[in-house]
């Protein structure tokens, strides 16, 4: 009986046996194969017997299904071919074919537990270059929709060094601390009063433990995330955060 | 700030020799561990290639701050944090280069973890899966996410946490210096206090030792150098399978101030943050 094996990298994830004569592969829980990646499409590709043979075929998914390297629409499948879909691979594997077409991958897998205690990194280098052309398409895509919002400060009131703040960097200090993005002036200005965190898009305010910092009126006593609007004040300082295209 | 530091690197019980190396560097307030990897002594010549390097650019640095840095700046970071990452870069290359001069040493590697504290910001910057931790007011954080083929699988969802506890594949590494011409280096930044906790670790202790050993600990009244110990131990206890190596930082209160300036505070009064 025919199978497919399901990798990621060199790791083998799952091994799913032949059994049905349409086998369907994509990101949707109603697959017969899923795979949970956003390089996947909803319905990705699907196997079909034709004849004593199972064919692959793309469902004119958005990154493509790739056979043995090379973009394919439909393709009969033989022993040892390994689909592409994402970022994971599915080896195809028919009892029929030669033992010996078994992809060198899998057998690296299966001597990695005889090496139990020691370090192994993966040589994945031809397979990433390859991974990256193919995903190319996706990662172009998911840029230009996940475009990073900056994060902005602008001065409503209070003597600071600057009118606005763009906050680029990942850590931004409001203060008089020399370190400080956001320099606060005057005699007693804190040095530090609050520390905003760029993560993945948001930004989180927190509060330096000395000083009594406000986010819309209320002290800032525990981190919080900045939302389009807040305004941060600090003694006579206020701040407005705003995002930015 | 006032610094106190404590390091220990032990073999384990089960290993010949250790592949750990660590570097603390007082005047730079700089932390470099590294985990070596590969056959015979390759290990060994990767971490100690690795640590070297690393530190060695960053001394450089200090007395020259133009040096030229290895790899792109990444302009949201700070210039100590994309001084690590140049230093990272630059050992990657030794090492893959001496990797592939001699027969014994192919195929070596190592992980790193490196810190540096400019006043209150932690640079942080790592390759593999050694971890650097924080510890903030008890309560103790990851601050790096391995770079293994297991943690790999829990970020995509694949398994659990539990399952690649268990994995059989948890010594897959997914980078490391040494494996390609270029590496890609994981930087970070974060806020430290006083009163907090940093802590680089190799992977022989957090195999073994829970989260949830390793922050009783650290909240014992010992000094760092005996925190250290204990954790080394308590790896050992466990099983001491792989070599362990850990640094923690503590970050002091300021010291006490003199009668005067207490005496000139109070009667100034009010809640005002004063110049030191």
């Amino acid at each position: 009986m025919a199978k497919l094996i399901l990798k990621f990298e060199a790791a083998v994830l799952k091994e799913i046996p032949l059994q049905k004569a349409a086998i369907s592969i994509g990101r949707s829980p109603g697959n017969d194969v899923v795979i949970d990646n956003l390089a996947v499409s909803g319905h990705h590709a699907k196997l079909s017997l034709d004849q004593d043979h199972y064919v692959i075929e793309d469902m004119s998914s958005l990154n493509g299904t790739f056979l043995n390297n090379q973009r394919i629409r439909r393709s009969l499948l033989k022993d040892g071919d390994e689909i592409l879909i994402g970022k994971h691979t599915l080896v195809y594997q028919d009892e029929g074919g030669v033992p010996a077409g078994v992809p060198a991958a899998v057998e690296k897998t299966q001597q990695l537990p005889s090496a139990a205690d020691a370090t192994v990194v993966l040589d994945t280098k031809k397979r990433r270059e390859f991974l990256a052309k193919a995903t190319s398409i996706a990662t172009e895509g998911a840029s230009s929709e996940a475009k990073e919002k900056l994060g902005c400060l602008v001065v409503l009131d209070g003597r600071t060094d600057q009118r606005e703040y763009i906050l680029t960097s990942k850590l931004c200090v409001i203060g008089k601390s020399p370190m400080a993005t956001v320099k606060l002036k005057g005699w007693f200005a804190p040095k530090v009063a609050a520390i905003i965190n760029r993560r993945e898009g948001r930004y989180e305010i927190a509060p330096s433990n000395k000083t009594v910092a406000k986010v819309n009126s209320e002290v800032l006593s525990a981190p919080r995330e900045l939302k389009e609007g807040d305004v941060i004040q600090i003694k006579r300082v206020k701040l407005q955060f705003n995002f930015r295209e | 700030m006032r610094i106190a530091v404590g390091a220990r690197s032990d073999t384990g019980l089960v290993r010949q020799n250790n592949e750990d190396r660590f570097a603390v560097d007082l005047s730079l307030n700089l932390y470099i561990l590294c985990d070596g990897m590969g056959g015979q002594a390759a290990g060994e010549v990767a971490s100690k290639l690795g640590v070297d390097i690393i530190l060695e650019h960053c001394r450089q640095a200090a007395t020259n701050p133009h040096l030229e840095m290895a790899g792109a700046y990444q302009p949201e970071f700070s210039a100590p944090t994309n001084r690590l990452a140049s230093g990272i870069r630059l050992s990657n290359q030794a090492i893959h280069e001496a990797a592939g001069q001699q027969a014994s040493t192919s195929g070596m590697g190592s992980t790193v973890v490196a810190a540096e504290i400019n006043e209150n910001i932690l640079s942080i910057a790592h390759v593999g899966d050694s971890r650097i931790y924080r510890c903030a007011e008890g309560e103790l954080r990851q601050l790096t996410q391995d770079h293994s083929l297991v943690m790999e699988q829990v970020r995509r969802g694949l398994i659990t946490r539990e399952e690649a506890e268990q994995s059989e594949l948890a010594n897959v590494i997914m980078r490391a210096l040494g494996a390609e011409e270029t590496v890609q280096v994981d930087l970070d930044e974060h806020w430290v206090n006083e009163g907090d906790q940093i802590l680089l670790c190799s992977d022989g202790l957090t195999r073994l030792v829970s989260d949830a050993q390793i922050a009783p600990i650290l909240a014992e009244p010992w000094t760092p150098q005996q925190a250290c110990e204990r954790l080394v131990e308590l790896a050992n206890e466990q099983g001491g399978e792989d070599n362990i190596t850990v640094v923690l930082v503590r970050l002091l209160p300021p010291p006490p101030l003199s009668r005067w300036k207490k005496a000139l505070r109070s009667i100034l009064g009010g809640n005002r943050v004063w110049p030191n």
